[in-house]
């Protein structure tokens, strides 16, 4: 509790020096930051961006995660693929998420789609390496030991693949769930009418510069609440399950 | 019940194995002796179907497989009762199987173990552990690789005891390596010694 307010107290510091450095229309002060927070906060408009956002965002970690999930253990399994699509996988991980958006807004236009496929395939790289590696170094004799007692498939990813890579996993997990609401807003404000990258777009147009503000609060906040309630207690887990896999 | 014919085998560049033929019927006992690098466990391995020769046909009768590997791999995450639910998924129908597991637990002295994950159990028990999935499963083929290291005397006629009692119920097949002769005498296992050759490995019965 200390750190939070030490930390809100530094950044209203350097805020309202900026303010007051620049004018109140060019960094409007927090105080009037957060009256017109409050107002938006109010209408059922801001709830439905932040809604959006949020199922982009999650919507496209689900079917990464499915992705991931599907061909990083097919990968694992099989060193020859591992090699083969090595430098694929690198050259995917190398292109940046605003190639993307641009590709994505000729190709589908404007709307969800194009938020939804840029997190994917910004974020579908890295989690297919982290399975992939986390597969590969399983240890090759329990696939053996399954395969001479004949151990049926589904018992196979349940009791051997899926917890051989957990930890490996939540930390892939955490690093996309960090990543996927930022990616998310970028798209959205180049490529989207709705959503909080759209709005921080619109605010940005007519100078809006309290609800820009007001918006930059509401993005940190969610990015903040997706840290501290989901990252960090992932990566805990991932940690403990380093530890006592080891 | 299972035949290797002239089987071959190089691992990374080595040649381990060269035209090595060994047969067994169904109830034999064949304990494999020899010095250690000549591929003895490599041959366990082509029998058990986890290597495959490079040259030469490895053949094996209908039935389940029991193997306990010399350094038994088990599921790190998982306790000892839900490793052997694991190895036992395919042979016994999951109504019985608990029950079973435990039996086999008990008869290798580690009913106390069953909540524990092998990192919290000593070299003898994780061997004990895979012995007795081996031995649960109710193999047609049994194939161990020093079973009886790690293991006290006490173990050590325990488990000699318990194949030997399989052998005789169910005729199951053993092909086992070992360089303890002690434990055998209850066995009364063929004693194979495979000897390093010109021409690869003699086998002298």
């Amino acid at each position: 509790m200390i750190a939070f307010g030490f930390s809100a107290a530094v950044l209203a510091t350097i805020w309202t020096l900026l303010t007051l450095l620049y004018g109140a229309h060019l960094v409007p002060s927090p105080l009037a930051t957060l009256g017109c927070l409050v107002g938006m906060v109010r209408e059922p408009a801001m709830w439905g961006h932040v809604a959006i956002t949020l199922f982009r965002g999650l919507f496209a970690v689900a079917l990464t995660l499915v992705m991931a999930l599907v061909t990083g253990l097919a990968a694992g399994l099989s060193h020859r693929t591992m090699s083969l699509i090595s430098p694929l996988v690198a050259a995917l991980q190398a292109t940046p998420p605003i190639l993307w958006v641009t590709l994505l807004m000729v190709w589908v236009g404007t709307g969800s789609a194009v938020p939804v496929l840029v997190v994917i395939a910004s974020l579908y790289p890295p989690l297919f390496l982290n399975v992939a590696q986390g597969t590969a170094a399983l240890d090759h004799r329990l696939f053996a030991m399954a395969r001479v007692y004949r151990v049926p498939p589904l018992r196979v990813l349940k009791d051997l693949l899926l917890p051989g890579i957990h930890s490996h996993l939540l930390g892939g997990l955490s690093h996309v769930l960090a990543s996927c609401w930022k990616v998310t807003a970028v798209a959205e404000f180049l490529a989207s009418g709705q959503g909080i990258g759209a709005r921080i777009y619109w605010a940005y147009r007519m100078l809006e510069m309290e609800q820009l503000f007001a918006w930059a609060v509401v993005l940190v906040s969610i990015g903040m609440c997706i840290e501290f309630g989901l990252i960090r207690p992932l990566r805990r887990a991932a940690e403990a399950g380093r530890a006592t896999s080891a | 019940m299972l035949e290797l014919r002239r089987v071959s085998k190089s691992i990374r560049g080595r040649p381990v194995l060269r035209d090595l033929t060994l047969r067994l019927a169904k109830g034999d006992m064949v304990c494999l002796t020899g010095p250690s690098g000549i591929g003895k466990t490599t041959l366990l391995e082509i029998a058990a179907g986890i290597r495959a020769p490079d040259i030469g046909t490895c053949v094996r009768g209908p039935g389940r497989i029991g193997c306990a590997l010399q350094d038994a791999p088990l599921l790190p995450w998982r306790t000892a009762l839900e490793n052997m639910d694991f190895m036992l998924a395919a042979a016994v129908p999951s109504a019985t199987r608990s029950e079973l597991a435990r039996t086999w637990l008990e008869n290798l002295g580690l009913a106390d173990a069953a909540a524990y994950k092998p990192h919290a159990m000593s070299g003898g028990m994780r061997r004990r552990l895979a012995i007795a999935a081996a031995l649960a499963v109710g193999p047609d083929l049994l194939l161990l690789d020093e079973p009886f290291s790690f293991l006290d005397d006490h173990w050590q006629r325990v488990v000699a005891q318990l194949v030997h009692r399989l052998n005789q119920s169910r005729g199951t097949t053993v092909l086992m390596v070992s360089h303890q002769f002690e434990p055998l005498r209850h066995l009364g296992a063929a004693m194979v010694a495979m000897d390093p050759s010109p021409d690869g490995v003699t086998l002298y019965t």
